[in-house]
């Protein structure tokens, strides 16, 4: 049995001089629910893990005057169940509570998840819906990346190889914003998703729509966006009829991808219903 | 898992047929290659590292050209394995050559079977990395010919 390193630094600095300094022999490890899976699975065989566990004050959700902060280290379970963030997005709040199952919660952390880039994650398409960006520390610098340029592809993000998240911040909302996130899982309630839809949008005071962010995931590589179905609504009261348009716009531009959760065209047929679905929730539905 | 491409090479047939079978040019187009070695006028040995996020693996291998149509087409077997992560994978690939208006029209076929561990990771990453070194490839080649 190899006997795998397990350092314990105690502040980013000397977590990110660790990795700079072990390379390609280290992995970051945070709550473990990606990193362990993938160790027992033996896809991978770092002989140091450069644990983020005794990293202090990272574990923070502040509502700040340019919107919403959290820390890389929070636990998925905290964020779901945070009055703050309740406040701030429900529907942010439902995203996390979806993520898995409660004893994944209690351990996962959003910088983790993030990071992971598991393209069939929850979080990542409501957060780019959000436009949330990261903040990441590296051995030179600390420097920001909007969300919609940090996956880059399967498992694979915009961090540097000697690059930890630290921060996630969701701007500030207008108080004529509704959100809403739609999970559609084909297989069992508490596994990934098949279609995850995160819907913005912000209403006029005559209740047409002045901005639509769409975010899809798990059904193509990383999450997307069509921008053009998303002008489809602007200046526009949100009628069925064109949350079915904008729906199927997103349908047939995505290409999405096969897997034991659905196929390609599967997928492009419950993008439209989920898109739709979406809209609708943020029609009704109370942020 | 099926991957079919074509794409135009602006350079004439012969000279691409040429090229298809100088190993030493030709590794140098496949991204992830390592030490590339020719054990007869058919079969070729080699190491080929692929990365997926975290996930590093390195399959040695031996590709055998079962059929050489000069200057229109080859058929062959590729097996390897990575002992690292208990896989291996099997392929059977076609390329053919055609002159058409502006150059050479290169296709080629994949039906690839990868076994093992890393088989479990999930069909679309499977697919997606395959289709991204086969575009990287032919991406390579057309600027190593159309220098």
């Amino acid at each position: 049995m190899t006997v795998i390193k397990f350092l314990e630094p105690t502040d980013f600095s000397e977590a990110v001089s660790l990795l700079d300094q072990h390379a390609d022999d280290a992995k970051i490890i945070a709550g473990g629910t990606s990193v362990v899976l993938m160790l027992q699975q033996k896809l991978i065989a770092p002989s140091v893990l450069i644990s983020l566990g005794r990293v202090s004050n990272y574990d923070f959700i502040r509502y700040e005057e340019d919107g919403l902060h959290i820390g890389a280290l929070t636990k998925l379970s905290d964020i779901e169940r945070s009055d703050i963030v309740k406040k701030f997005c429900p529907a942010l709040a439902h995203t996390f509570s979806v993520v898995g199952n409660v004893r994944v919660r209690n351990q996962a952390t959003i910088g983790g998840n993030l990071s992971a880039a598991d393209y069939a994650a929850d979080p990542p398409a409501m957060l780019v819906a959000l436009a949330a960006r990261v903040q990441v520390i590296g051995p030179e610098e600390r420097r920001e990346i909007p969300l919609s340029e940090f996956f880059l592809g399967f498992y694979t993000t915009a961090l540097a190889p000697n690059e930890i998240l630290t921060e996630v911040i969701i701007p500030a909302l207008p108080s004529s914003t509704r959100a809403a996130y739609h999970k559609y899982t084909s297989i069992s309630a508490e596994g990934r998703p098949c279609v995850a839809v995160g819907a913005v949008v912000d209403f006029d005071s005559d209740g047409k729509c002045l901005d639509l962010r769409i975010a899809v995931g798990a059904a193509v590589e990383t999450p997307q966006r069509v921008k053009d179905a998303e002008a489809m609504a602007h200046g526009h009261t949100l009628t069925d009829e064109l949350a079915a348009a904008i729906a199927e716009e997103y349908s047939l531009r995505l290409d999405p991808l096969s897997d034991v959760r659905g196929s390609a065209w599967y997928r492009r047929e419950t993008i439209r219903v989920f898109v739709k679905r979406a809209l609708e929730e943020v029609r009704h539905g109370d942020r | 898992m099926q991957i079919k491409d074509s794409f135009v090479i602006k350079a004439p047939q012969n000279k691409v047929w040429e090229f298809l079978f100088d190993i030493p040019k030709l590794s140098q187009c496949v991204p992830g290659i390592e030490a590339v070695e020719v054990v007869d006028e058919k079969t070729y040995r080699g190491k080929l590292v692929v990365k997926v996020g975290p996930i590093k693996s390195a399959f040695s291998g031996i590709v055998t050209l079962t059929e050489v149509n000069v200057p229109n087409r080859i058929a062959g077997t590729v097996e390897g394995d990575d002992k690292s992560s208990a896989s291996s994978v099997k392929a059977f690939f076609t390329g053919t050559l055609k002159t058409v208006e502006g150059g050479t029209e290169a296709a080629f076929e994949v039906e690839a079977n990868l076994r093992g561990r890393l088989a479990q990771f999930g069909g679309p990453v499977i697919t997606a990395t395959a289709k991204k070194l086969t575009a990287e490839f032919a991406k390579n080649l057309r600027a190593q010919l159309e220098k």
